[in-house]
């Protein structure tokens, strides 16, 4: 199971129940994020404490505007730092704190950080694997069916298409790796500069004003 | 109780395999000429049965009698004053009408009717033998069938639609002697080609259908054989754990291919579902003519079923060879899915530049361009999302150069959106590319989306303005671009998808985009005509009365869903009891209004309200003003036109004691001034003076 942090109760269940159609759900308007490389700068030496996380520039904000649109910001994360000792729980729940912090000081929220401490690749929450997101849609009822999940690397967009979500690639972080390495993969996904890229391309410009 | 001076009579013609597609309509016409024949020559309460395979059409006519009914002739001559002269002898026109008849003035009689009294000679004709009829009123009915190309065959002159092979003229138990398509008449049928090759010897008509079932494997009536098909496949796809997807038009067209049907369940391997299901369901309906199943839920299953035309001894290997059949095909869609994939669409955009959309309008690319800057615009005006308009409609004829939609042209739009879904575009871009085509015909679903709506919109106006520039708009039955139905989806766009959007500023939004030279701008106006005239034929099929659609139509309402408000408001304006009062007065103003040719005061002037009436009704539309202006402003038309209801009994009293042409020119400019007011608040909705009682 993967480990989630200060999840809401989901709401508007009543609404799905009447609404079947599969679109329907992305009137709830959900958007999954990675964490490293979409929101906070990437580190090849992991993210070990609350110093080493800095943001992205324009991130915060873009979750911010995305909230605003009425879209529920959570964060589905591999951290296998923990599964390697490097970090424990209580160091990642103080990032997270600084993460939630430095979102609302912009004006924004994250409703649940998903998150897979687990090393083993074999392991169906940890992304690729669709496990983390599939959860996602569980907790919160909601069909991922267009929902936007926005990460740097392939282990994002395999994981967002085997969820039959919609992958969105950042150029931030690992993004301009993986672009150029996979270039199969990367083919056949939307890429954007940047969280706040996706940002305006999500939002209606009548939403945003 | 059968009548001695009646039978049953049979016609049939026996061909070479008749066109499927046609084969329900042949037979419909052929009963009707029959029907229309024996209707002429005077035969009433006809009980006709017509029957239809791909190698024959017949009908049964019951009880028909022998004889025609003797015939009384009636021949009107002069009048009875013209007949006679004064000693009551016959004048010369009398006798020279019998002497027309044959008989003497003696013999003729006298007819009164409410012109006068008449001379007529009556005769009766005897009726002819049925069976000298029949000949003639089938040769007939064979030659008005509607076939647009007939053929001849052998070195007869007969010319049909298909060779004719036989023909049965059987009148109780009589064969009618005559010769027809060249072929002589008999008793003799014949049964399923291959089952009962040899003749039948029909016993009786009425038997007909019964005979041929026993005897020779042919289920002649088309309505049964097409139940049976039906059922068989159904009980074949519940056996498969599925249900059988059956086409009315595809069940039509199997069952004129065969005479006896025999449904087949076949396979396909289960990786082929992996292609879109669209894609294998036109293999199956089109090309093979199967009928896919699919499970409870409504995905595609790796069956099909085939409906053969004999009762096969080794029914596997039927089952086998329509596999193999149905394998490459399968494997060809297989193939184009998967190369189409590797390369996403938006990649494809530089090789729009190579397609023509219209020689003169430029390459696929160049309208993509265009409508993609439109679509912009509309989704700016109609709370829409920009850039999935704009994105959306980039790609929107990207799907054209898949090799899936060259191979299957029907799947135009359908593969655009599975592309665009694999390629990992927005959710409702990838949607829209389907929903562009939306609707299809009148009646058709609209887009679901949004920005399915905003691109079909703008692909629409596009093609409208274009076409209409380079002078090709459509006339009388020509249309070859459908831009009538293309005007109507427009319409229907912006009034059932709610879009408030004005027709006209778009149409110029669109023509900045064209080249300069086809000056695309002076077809604007030619262009939003012929899209609010559509509107005509829209209402009128919603039972809108003419009158109520001209009243609006008069004030050029430029946004269609404004116009359907103001069309919506008339409408139950009318049936309320003050319309026909405030009708006729609005009549009233226009009519004055036109006489005069003299400028009006802006205002009215209260200090020269002299009458009482008109300073009520002046007092009354003061305050009506007040409350219905920002209404009006609103689009609320049917609560403001409640309001201005209100104004009949004042308006009424005005007219019954106030001289609106008083001697006094100051007196007179100011009723008119007060009328004119009167009028152009009632015009903000729509031109009244145009209802009809």
């Amino acid at each position: 199971m993967p480990f989630c942090q200060s999840l809401r109760v989901p709401c508007e269940t009543k609404f799905f129940l009447l609404h079947s159609d599969a679109w329907a759900a992305r009137l709830m308007k959900l958007i999954i994020l990675d964490r490293d490389g979409v929101i906070n700068e990437d580190s090849d030496a992991y993210i070990k404490s609350p110093d080493e996380w800095k943001p992205l520039s324009g991130s915060l904000e873009a979750i911010a505007r995305l909230n605003r649109a009425g879209y529920r910001v959570v964060v589905a994360t591999n951290q296998s730092g923990i599964g390697r000792g490097l970090l424990n729980l209580e160091t990642l729940n103080r990032i997270h704190s600084k993460m939630q912090r430095m979102v609302q000081e912009a004006g924004g929220l994250i409703d649940a950080v998903f998150f897979c401490p687990d090393t083993d690749e074999a392991n169906p929450y940890r992304k690729p694997h669709p496990g983390m997101l599939l959860e996602i849609g569980r907790r919160l009822h909601c069909d991922l069916r267009g929902v936007p999940v926005v990460g740097d690397s392939v282990r994002d967009i395999r994981a967002a298409r085997a969820a039959n979500a919609w992958p969105l690639l950042v150029r931030t972080g690992k993004g301009r790796r993986t672009l150029e390495q996979e270039t199969e993969i990367s083919a056949h996904v939307l890429v954007f500069d940047n969280l706040a890229a996706v940002a305006s391309y999500l939002i209606k410009p009548a939403m945003a004003t | 109780m059968v009548d001695s001076v009646r039978r049953d009579l049979l016609i049939e013609i026996g061909t070479e395999e008749l066109p499927p597609k046609a084969l329900s309509t042949l037979a419909a016409a052929f009963e009707q000429g029959i029907r229309t024949g024996l209707e002429k020559a005077g035969f009433t309460d006809l009980a006709l049965r017509r029957f239809a395979t791909p190698r024959r059409l017949a009908v049964l006519v019951a009880q028909l009698p022998l004889r025609q009914v003797d015939r009384q002739i009636e021949r009107r001559g002069p009048a009875l004053s013209a007949a006679f002269g004064p000693e009551g002898q016959p004048t010369k026109a009398a006798e020279g009408f019998a002497r027309s008849c044959g008989v003497t003035v003696a013999d003729l009689q006298q007819q009164e009717t409410d012109k006068g009294v008449w001379l007529v000679q009556v005769s009766t004709e005897p009726g002819a033998a049925t069976a000298d009829l029949i000949p003639g009123i089938v040769d007939v009915a064979l030659a008005e069938l509607p076939i647009p190309k007939r053929m001849r065959w052998g070195d007869s002159d007969a010319e049909f639609v298909r060779p004719v092979h036989w023909v049965v003229l059987l009148f109780g138990d009589e064969v009618i002697p005559a010769t027809l398509m060249g072929v002589a008449a008999g008793r003799e049928t014949r049964g399923h080609r291959f089952h009962r090759p040899e003749p039948i010897r029909l016993t009786a008509p009425a038997d007909y259908a019964q005979q041929l079932a026993t005897e020779g494997w042919v289920i002649a009536d088309f309505a049964e054989r097409r139940a049976k098909i039906r059922a068989q496949a159904e009980t074949l796809a519940t056996q498969l754990q599925g249900l059988a997807v059956i086409k009315p038009d595809l069940l039509d067209e199997v069952t004129a291919l065969v005479e006896w049907p025999v449904a087949l369940a076949g396979d396909f391997e289960p990786r082929f579902l992996a292609v879109p299901a669209e894609a294998l369901i036109s293999t199956m309906q089109d090309h093979q003519r199967y009928f896919p199943v699919v499970d409870q839920q409504g995905r595609l299953l790796p069956h099909f079923i085939t409906i053969t035309n004999l009762d096969s001894r080794d029914p596997a290997q039927v089952r086998a060879g329509n596999e193999r059949v149905i394998r490459p095909r399968f494997s060809d869609a297989e193939f184009f899915w998967n190369q189409d994939r590797r390369q996403p669409l938006a990649a494809r955009r530089e090789a729009l530049k190579q397609v023509v959309f219209q020689q003169r309008l430029g390459t696929m690319a160049d309208k993509s361009v265009r409508v993609a800057a439109l679509a912009r615009i509309i989704a700016e005006q109609s709370q829409g999302h920009a850039a999935w308009a704009e994105r959306a409609a980039q790609l929107a004829k990207c799907d054209l150069l898949t090799q899936m939609v060259q191979e299957f042209p029907e799947l135009q739009g359908i593969m655009g959106r599975y592309t665009a879904q694999h390629d990992g575009e927005a959710p409702e871009v990838a949607l829209a590319l389907e929903e562009q085509y939306l609707p299809r015909f009148a009646g058709d679903r609209l887009p679901q989306t949004a920005t399915g709506r905003i691109l079909a919109l703008a692909e629409r106006l596009d093609t409208l303005l274009g076409i209409f520039a380079i002078g090709q708009a459509p006339s009388g039955a020509k249309d070859p671009f459908a831009l009538r139905r293309a005007a109507l989806g427009v319409l229907r766009l912006m009034i059932e998808g709610q879009l408030p959007l004005d027709v006209l500023a778009l149409l110029e939004c669109a023509a900045g985009s064209f080249d300069p030279v086809l000056c695309a701008d002076q077809a604007i106006d030619t262009v939003f005509n012929f899209v609010m005239e559509r509107s005509r034929s829209y209402y009128a099929d919603q039972g809108v009365r003419p009158d109520v659609f001209e009243a609006v139509l008069e004030c050029r309402p430029t946004r269609p869903l404004d116009f359907d408000r103001r069309v919506r408001a008339v409408a139950a304006f009318r049936e309320l009891p003050e319309a026909a009062s405030l009708a006729a007065a609005n009549k009233r103003i226009r009519n004055i209004r036109k006489k005069v040719e003299t400028a009006l005061p802006s205002a009215v002037q209260a200090a020269l309200l002299t009458e009482e009436a008109e300073q009520a009704l002046a007092g009354r539309l003061a305050e009506l003003t007040a409350d219905v202006v920002p209404l009006l402003d609103a689009g609320q038309y049917a609560t403001a036109l409640q309001q201005l209801a209100r104004l009949r009994a004042p308006v009424d009293a005005f007219f019954e004691q106030v001289l609106v042409m008083a001697e006094d020119p100051a007196l007179r400019a100011n009723r008119l001034a007060l009328l004119d007011e009167l009028g152009s608040l009632f015009l903000r909705v729509a031109d009244f003076s145009r209802l009809q009682d």
